[in-house]
């Protein structure tokens, strides 16, 4: 409960001063005030990102990092969702094909399974950092509102993510030494929940920062 | 997350598939990601001489976001088919954040200086009867 409070309270400050700037999109919608003139626009994350952004340094490459990110994230949930299952499972079967290489037994697969939320994980900070060093090259620095906004609610979204790479490093020693089954999977599913949920919050956060 | 026995929808995807409903999720939301970042990338519907305008955009982000919500909630977290308990634990702090949107959020620029009388205690007073 406390985690959903403390990303509204991001979301609804965000959104607070979100109406009272004068966008490109609310300046082309006549909504600013009287006496704005273009050279006023507030410029927001999504300015310098989105291809046709207003600060004109937004293209397919730009927006590429984030929208992986969100596909990056979607992934991971489902590949911990899969150890969870092969953890779980009492009559689980190797899959056919390339994947009996990777999945030759249900300890490896498990294992095998949590890397991968490990490696999406990780690729998720590389790629914000990426994105977030391009984002202070073009002057979208945390000194101003709309920058410190965008840092501080990204940056405590990305600092989750950190904190689960740390946990499912844990998971992962288990899974290899110990190993998960359905006795002792619990570990996974509690994990899972907190997974879930910064993936929950990433629906918010990457729509409402990088898109509008 | 935790496994429960296959009812409804998800025994129907079961049987007429063989994948579970997992893999269906998957598919829906990676469907509907796709859907939500193309809405920013193109400026008409591809195909078409269809604008999408600002309105179009911000109806695309909040409904695929409430689907996408749905879809990692009820069925990667697993609270359709738990216990309601779970999901009413977990809707509790949707009312306090519905509240903060509304009294913050979507409150205008002048809100926090300029309150109602009714709804602005007259703290001078107050302490001067106190």
């Amino acid at each position: 409960m406390s985690e959903v409070m403390v990303f509204a309270t991001f979301f609804s400050s965000y959104l607070r001063v979100r109406t009272e700037w004068c966008t490109k999109w609310a300046f082309d919608e006549g909504k600013c005030s009287v006496g704005s003139t273009e050279g006023d626009i507030v410029l927001t994350a999504s300015d310098y990102l989105r291809p046709g952004g207003a600060a004109g340094t937004g293209d397919f490459w730009t927006m590429l990092p984030g929208a992986v990110n969100t596909f990056a994230l979607i992934i991971s949930s489902y590949t911990i969702v899969l150890a969870l299952k092969t953890a779980k499972s009492k009559d689980w079967e190797a899959p056919k094909g390339v994947l009996r290489h990777l999945l030759p037994d249900k300890k490896t697969a498990v294992r095998n399974y949590l890397i991968a939320t490990l490696l999406l994980g990780s690729m998720f900070i590389v790629l914000k950092l990426v994105e977030w060093s391009h984002l202070v090259a073009e002057g979208f620095t945390v000194g101003t509102v709309q920058g410190s906004i965008f840092y501080v609610a990204t940056g405590a979204h990305g600092l989750h993510v950190f904190a689960g790479l740390l946990i499912m490093l844990y998971l992962v020693f288990k899974a290899d030494t110990i190993g998960y089954d359905e006795d002792n999977g619990q570990g996974i599913e509690y994990f899972g929940l907190y997974w879930h949920f910064v993936d929950l919050a990433w629906v918010v956060i990457f729509p409402a920062f990088y898109l509008y | 997350m935790g496994e429960h026995a296959a009812t409804g929808l998800e025994k129907w995807l079961l049987d007429k598939t063989g994948k579970d409903i997992y893999f269906w999720n998957f598919q829906v939301l990676m469907f509907f990601t796709l859907f939500e970042v193309g809405a920013v990338f193109f400026e008409e519907i591809p195909g078409t001489d269809i604008a999408i305008t600002r309105f179009m955009v911000w109806a695309i982000l909040i409904v695929v976001g409430i689907i996408k919500g749905y879809g990692i909630a009820a069925y990667f977290m697993h609270l359709k088919g738990d216990p309601r308990i779970y999901t009413r634990t977990a809707l509790f702090p949707v009312l306090f954040v519905l509240l903060m949107l509304w009294g913050i959020g979507l409150s205008n620029p002048e809100a926090v200086t300029e309150l109602p009388s009714w709804c602005t205690p007259d703290w001078e007073n107050f302490a001067t009867q106190r």
